[in-house]
């Protein structure tokens, strides 16, 4: 599917990002030396919607009932996030391959329906619309009525206003049809950034097709488009590292004083097995962990060795299924 | 020879006319620990290795091992490398009360190629003779499922623990190498915290085994892939980063200065598919150990035995690089000794030599082999 964003949703979407986030985002990196952006969000929580195949869990309060009728008619029917294993060229391993809306939600959908949820999947999907803070309506397998039951009160308990996006590139929008699996591609990996009418000088890097830098033919490879611009970006400047993993998205919001990271995993075996070093998150800026949230751990699960080189936080992420949240908080 | 004379006389040897060598990653070398005043590699005897053969320390049939001949073996090996009388003096050169030591064994071929848990547990009955408390003692791998195959704790003293990064202490977060080898996203290897936060030694007891990689797996693969995670990366492509990962790895402080002693098992080993050995057709038997604190030198070694029974085997030498030879079907260089999965590194033994690990050099190395 198609995302279509118009010129007049674009200028929206800009002033809204000047307006409600940007200077305060701004200010709270820039005492990290790092120059990023925020990017308009909408100022209420994600709204998750079940269709009649959930109504017990409608019945429980856990979401509401899905629109129907014209109502229905703007939500935009997405695929379901997952993962699937392709062959290695060079090897008898197999690579992943995450789908993930995230690039979609990047382009301004903001009202979703993942309406054709393979079993084991439901969960995923309610935690992507909640990460990304978009109004979903799930139309889940019976099957994984129960799953989604405890993900949706997991959600619930770790509901809050949401936050403005931290990004640091832009991409200048494009009509190619190769721009869409270019920011998937970024998005997968955990290149945070925001689709932009024209180059944003506040951002450490812009992203435009058909400059010297990054040629319009160089997006034919996505793969190598997306090296290209980790490469023009540099690891050091990126906003989020993930190491011990391949199939976790990251989004990372903030304001002037917290930040919420919000980790999501595609992997097919969410449950990772790593104990207490699932993943080493390295986060620019420097903060304190307030509060680590993620379906599946164990109530006493936390990040640990918490370290602060340079102008960054690094610590670890225990294990978890599908979905961690960590908040922190600013250090003086 | 530095690292880019090194590269560049590696890239003008006939042997390497298929494939030129990559230029040496960036590494970034993160530790919060010190050199001792004389690193434990290439240690107290550089360029020094002791042989010791037994033609009955193994069946061929059963693969049972004679211990008492495991125990002899080790006697002779550890006197000899150190040139005392006594071996309990030997072992009181390396190892005292206070120690608290880790035995680094391979396990990722078990059960049909691994450290031999005989000789892992002649090892520590000559650790507690000088005083090693047994508690003091753990054997351990990176990963938690291999280590536990061999079913080392049934042959070694009460209290020596079986411990694997998963199951102990987990990784050190700050302790590790950062490289971008083939735009991977994972960029980091991390030291197990064991050896960074309670070893005060570490004995290297490898395997004589192929590697479809690295051409051989010995000391310094050992004790490099052993100790760090997300390894396996140098190795996902037909040319890999393996010729100067491994010796990189291996002088990362602490590693480089607590790992005191090698003792490479070679009771039995593996000629091709490793490091595995799902098939038992190429396994032999070169019923020998190896003593020396220097492990380029004993790995020095090894190349020559692993090419001199894939030579006698008919097949191609470790050091060819020609991509006729080459398949991305595992099952190809499974079953075809003369395929190979990637463009084998056996130089990044030579490689290390230049990082100042031990000696490379067949002419500099002393060597004495003994029979018992």
């Amino acid at each position: 599917m198609k995302t279509q964003i118009t010129p007049n949703l674009l200028i929206s979407y800009v002033k809204n990002l000047l307006i409600s986030g940007f200077l305060l985002a701004g200010a709270a990196v820039a005492t990290h030396g790092v120059l990023a952006s925020a990017v308009g969000q909408s100022a209420v929580p994600s709204k998750l919607y079940l269709t009649a195949a959930a109504s017990s869990l409608v019945e429980q309060g856990l979401a509401a009932a899905a629109p129907t009728g014209p109502d229905a008619a703007s939500y935009r029917e997405i695929p379901s996030p997952g993962v699937r294993y392709l062959p290695n060229v060079a090897r008898a391993t197999n690579i992943p391959w995450i789908d993930s809306n995230g690039w979609r939600f990047a382009r301004g959908m903001r009202k979703v329906s993942y309406a054709k949820v393979p079993a084991g999947s439901a969960s995923l999907a309610a935690a992507e619309a909640f990460a990304f803070n978009v109004d979903a309506i799930i139309n889940p397998d019976p099957k994984d009525l129960e799953d989604l039951g405890k993900m949706l009160r997991f959600l619930k308990a770790n509901e809050q206003a949401p936050l403005p996006d931290l990004v640091n590139i832009g991409v200048v929008d494009n009509p190619s049809p190769l721009f869409d699996e270019v920011l998937n591609l970024l998005t997968r990996r955990n290149l945070l950034y925001k689709v932009v009418p024209a180059p944003d000088r506040t951002l450490d890097l812009n992203v435009q097709l058909g400059t010297p830098d990054f040629p319009a033919e160089a997006a034919a490879n996505p793969y190598e488009f997306a090296a290209r611009v980790r490469a023009k970006l540099g690891d050091d400047k990126r906003l989020v590292r993930l190491y011990g993993t391949s199939t976790v998205i990251a989004r990372l919001t903030s304001d002037k004083s917290r930040a919420r990271l919000y980790l999501l995993s595609f992997s097919s075996r969410r449950q990772q097995d790593a104990g207490a070093q699932g993943i080493r998150v390295r986060v620019q800026g420097r903060y304190q962990p307030a509060k680590f949230a993620a379906y599946g751990a164990t109530p006493e699960a936390k990040v640990s060795d918490v370290r602060h080189p340079d102008t960054t936080t690094e610590f670890w992420v225990p294990d978890f299924n599908t979905l961690a949240i960590v908040d922190l908080e600013a250090m003086k | 020879m530095d690292r880019r004379e090194f590269l560049s006389a590696m890239a003008t040897g006939p042997a390497l006319a298929a494939l030129q060598p990559r230029p040496v990653p960036k590494y970034h070398i993160v530790t919060n620990h010190k050199p001792a005043a004389k690193p434990g590699m290439p240690g107290a005897f550089p360029g020094r290795v002791i042989t010791v053969h037994s033609p009955t320390v193994i069946d061929e049939v059963t693969e049972k091992v004679d211990v008492p001949t495991v125990q002899s073996m080790i006697a002779r090996g550890m006197s000899t490398l150190t040139g005392d009388k006594d071996p309990r003096d030997s072992w009181a050169r390396f190892f005292n009360a206070q120690d608290f030591v880790g035995i680094k064994v391979n396990a990722s071929g078990a059960p049909g190629a691994m450290s031999m848990p005989d000789v892992v547990a002649e090892i520590t009955r000559n650790l507690t003779i000088v005083g090693v408390k047994p508690t003091n003692i753990v054997i351990h791998e990176r990963g938690s499922g291999q280590i536990l195959l061999p079913k080392y704790h049934e042959f070694v003293p009460a209290g020596v623990r079986v411990e694997s990064a998963s199951t102990w202490l987990g990784y050190d977060p700050d302790v590790y190498v950062e490289v971008n080898f083939f735009g991977e996203e994972d960029t980091r290897s991390y030291l197990i915290r064991m050896v960074s936060e309670q070893f005060t030694k570490i004995i290297n007891v490898p395997n004589m085994k192929d590697h479809g990689a690295s051409g051989v797996t010995g000391c310094l693969k050992n004790i490099a892939y052993g100790e760090f995670n997300n390894v396996a990366r140098s190795h996902y492509h037909a040319q890999t980063e393996t010729l100067t990962f491994i010796g990189t790895l291996a002088t990362v402080e602490p590693l480089r200065s607590r790992t005191v002693l090698n003792i490479m098992d070679g009771l039995r080993g593996v000629w091709h598919a490793g490091p595995f050995s799902r098939d038992r057709k190429y396994r032999f038997y070169p019923k020998q150990l190896k003593f020396g604190t220097d492990p380029v030198a004993i790995d020095r070694l090894l190349i020559d035995i692993i090419d001199e029974k894939r030579k006698k085997e008919g097949v191609i030498s470790v050091w060819n690089r020609d991509m006729k030879y080459f398949s991305t079907k595992q099952e190809d260089w499974e079953r075809d000794p003369n395929m190979n999965r990637s463009i084998r590194e056996p130089g990044h033994i030579e490689y290390a030599s230049t990082l100042g690990l031990g000696v490379y050099d067949l002419r500099k190395i002393d060597h004495t082999e003994l029979t018992v």
